[in-house]
């Protein structure tokens, strides 16, 4: 008999970080097919693109501190994936390179890497791009149309407002209320279709890897809060298009619950849901960009740990 | 079924078959070291012959009388950093036949009480304390229901609720006398069950409260029962009704062989001593290396040392398949340890600061409320150890309010905290002026 040293503990549940990566990344997997039927091959590309420059610049970064493996833990891959989905089909490669580079070097690594980040990296990088290049990233294709692969030529291209541009200027969208609940408006790549980001959201939280509470907080105190104050005709249109337009659902679920920017605790997660709809709700009132919702999230990520430190000090005070 | 707290680790329990079986004796041992505490004081000189069953040292600070586990010459008296009871000294014993003077002591009973006095000898397996103290205590402390307790909860280990299974009658027994001398009237028995999947489901004596759900189930429980019942484990009823009954003191106690690498895994019952290499090898392991751990695999011990002696309270002996830890900076927040912790806490906040040394975050975020379950360190996905970073800050914490107690610890202030006792330089500034 060898006896090994080692350290507690000495048996553990063999859950890695990594399994709860792979389940994000086959629902921002699933968003991605979805987005394909409409726009042909041209977003798998984009994603495939995204992909190798974040897992560049991770293995760029991870080179640098001399910390091998970082590349490994395929949080790159989501980040990345998670910047096609919010983009445009229609957006530059060099915009996309951009974006990835941006969150990577600057919203991780500066930080720390993985877990040490306080804002959301793809948050963070499409924040930078709706400052600087607005006029790309607000400019939607109409759909279903066939988008060239490689090609930057998009003269043939034609361009639609999306919902919230309708919104936005106190109208109703001239669309059917079905098309916008299934995506088939024009909008970003991944954020269409209501109802897979709904089925995303359930298994998500079944298998526990996001927060359920933050997103059920989120989008209820949303619902209510824009059902009150309407800003598109009557109320119900309003709440609808408001709720199902822009990247609303997308980051409840994919962005929003993120573990390593969101409160831990179960009292925090809530009130963190319910600060960050009034946030959005506020943002894309008074708001100069059609949709500001990174903007939100970056404010909320700010006050997450804050809002664990009061949790923890509730026993305290009675 | 008594209710437990939702939170909390589903553990695969790994122990039915143990439990079932009966109990091994193994006591051929030929050289035993007794751990007693350092301020014990020893009753027979170095060299001299003990009989089996003879007072050889008395504990007076602990109320607690040790007694010789095997007849044989005192050798000799050494130090030892004992894994679960840290620094000690050992009384190495020979064993030799030629020695063997069986005393006898029958206990009278029916003639008057059994006295405190005479059961100084025991150990309550579950924390190592005086039974006689314990019940002591109780009946102080105005209890109204003495319990013995086998509610193991920790994957493995089963000694208690291995005794109570294979004697049930006589820790009963045992129960009811220690009630009687403690002046207390209703008597019960927990034990823990959780059946694994694909194994048989054990079937309790109707008498016997069975505690389940998660892990931690114990100490949760006990907590909230404090105040109305006193516990006692089951292996000291044991030793009690066998104290009275033969007059034999608690020279042997029961503990679980098991792990991955053990191929015949079971309960064994040796002399007080035995060294745990023995008693591995009586339970034949297998050829892979594996890590030796005394206690519950997840509040246990690390222990390189096959000479550690075998004490009332170990609990298990586990030879487990070793994992890899990585260090506590790869931790990527993903609340996991958030989600689990019995008592509410945010494992991962409180690590990080004790990393960084900041105990008065530490505090503020409740770790001294931790109850060293280990849970955190189990469900990391990070595969990290985050119960040594808050153990170190727990333990920090608590030596510093012993020792400076007036000495506040430095608060977290904000920069531009206008509170002057915080800011001593504008203190200094105002003074030159």
């Amino acid at each position: 008999m060898k006896i090994i040293k080692t350290s507690a503990p000495y048996i553990n549940s063999g859950k890695s970080s990594n399994a709860s990566m792979k389940r994000m990344i086959v629902c921002l997997g699933l968003t991605l097919l979805y987005a394909m039927f409409f726009f042909g091959l041209r977003v798998l590309f984009n994603a495939v693109v995204s992909v190798l420059a974040c897992e560049l610049c991770e293995l760029i970064v991870s080179r640098m501190v001399r910390l091998p493996g970082t590349a490994k833990d395929l949080s790159a891959v989501v980040t990345a994936l998670i910047i096609v989905l919010l983009l445009p089909a229609t957006v530059p490669i060099w915009l996309i390179l951009i974006a990835d580079a941006f969150a990577i070097f600057i919203a991780k690594a500066v930080f720390g890497g993985l877990g040490h980040n306080p804002f959301n990296p793809a948050a963070v990088a499409l924040a930078f791009l709706t400052v600087c290049w607005p006029r790309y990233i607000f400019q939607y294709p109409t759909v279903p149309q066939t988008l060239p692969i490689f090609s930057g030529d998009l003269s043939n291209v034609t361009y639609g407002f999306s919902v919230l541009a309708y919104v936005n200027a106190g109208g109703v969208a001239p669309y059917r209320l079905a098309d916008i609940f299934f995506g088939a408006v024009p909008t970003a790549v991944g954020t269409g279709c209501g109802l897979l980001l709904l089925a995303c959201f359930i298994y998500l939280s079944v298998k526990r890897t996001i927060h359920w509470r933050i997103t059920t907080a989120f989008l209820l105190t949303f619902a209510i809060l824009s059902a009150l104050l309407p800003r598109a005709g009557v109320w119900y249109i309003s709440l609808f298009s408001e709720l199902f337009s822009g990247y609303l659902l997308f980051a409840a679920v994919f962005m929003l619950t993120d573990p390593s920017t969101s409160p831990k605790s179960d009292i925090g997660g809530i009130i963190y849901g319910v600060i960050c709809a009034i946030t959005v709700i506020l943002m894309r009132r008074y708001g100069i960009y059609e949709e500001s919702l990174c903007f939100a999230l970056i404010i909320c990520n700010a006050i997450a740990p804050t809002l664990d430190r009061w949790v923890a000090r509730i026993p305290e005070r009675g | 079924m008594p209710d437990i707290r939702g939170r909390g680790i589903v553990l695969r329990q790994r122990k039915n078959s143990i439990l079932t079986a009966p109990i091994k004796e193994y006591s051929d041992c030929k050289q035993l070291s007794v751990p007693i505490s350092y301020g014990a004081k020893v009753l027979f000189a170095i060299g001299s012959a003990v009989a089996r069953n003879d007072l050889i040292a008395v504990d007076s600070a602990a109320g607690i009388n040790i007694y010789s586990p095997c007849a044989g010459v005192l050798e000799s008296i050494t130090a030892c950093d004992h894994p679960l009871l840290g620094k000690c000294d050992l009384l190495n014993l020979t064993v030799s036949e030629s020695a063997e003077i069986e005393k006898n002591i029958q206990l009278k009973l029916g003639e008057g009480k059994l006295s405190y006095q005479e059961i100084t000898g025991i150990v309550d397996t579950l924390d190592g304390k005086s039974l006689a103290h314990k019940l002591k205590e109780f009946s102080a402390d105005g209890i109204t229901t003495l319990a013995a307790d086998a509610i193991q909860d920790q994957p493995f280990v089963c000694s208690e609720s291995g005794v109570l299974y294979n004697h049930y009658t006589l820790v009963e027994e045992g129960l009811k006398i220690a009630a009687e001398l403690a002046g207390i009237q209703r008597t019960e028995v927990f034990v823990y069950y959780r059946r694994d999947r694909g194994e048989p489901e054990l079937k309790f004596d109707s008498r016997i409260t069975v505690v389940c759900g998660k892990y931690p189930a114990r100490y949760p429980y006990i907590a909230k029962n404090k105040k109305k019942i006193g516990f006692i484990s089951a292996q000291a009823c044991f030793d009690l009704i066998k104290l009275v009954r033969t007059g034999e003191q608690q020279l042997t106690t029961v503990v679980t062989v098991a792990g991955h690498h053990i191929t015949k895994p079971s309960n064994v019952r040796v002399p007080i001593g035995t060294p745990i290499g023995e008693l591995i090898d009586f339970c034949e392991p297998d050829n892979s290396p594996a890590a030796v751990i005394v206690g519950g695999p997840l509040t246990g011990k690390y222990t390189e040392d096959l000479t550690t002696p075998v004490y009332p309270g170990m609990g298990a002996v586990l030879l487990l398949e070793p994992i890899s830890i990585r260090e506590m900076a790869n931790c990527w927040g993903c609340g996991e340890c958030v989600r689990c912790c019995p008592e509410g806490l945010m494992p991962l906040y409180i690590a990080r600061f004790s990393r960084h040394g900041k105990l008065s975050d530490c505090r503020d975020f409740g770790v001294l409320r931790c109850i060293e379950c280990g849970c955190c360190s189990y469900v990391c996905t990070g595969g990290l150890d985050p119960m040594s970073f808050i153990l170190s800050a727990k333990n920090q914490l608590k030596s510093y309010r012993t020792t400076q107690q007036k000495q506040e610890l430095p608060q977290r202030r904000h920069p531009l905290s206008s509170n002057p006792s915080a800011t001593p330089e504008l203190k200094k500034g105002g003074d030159r002026k």
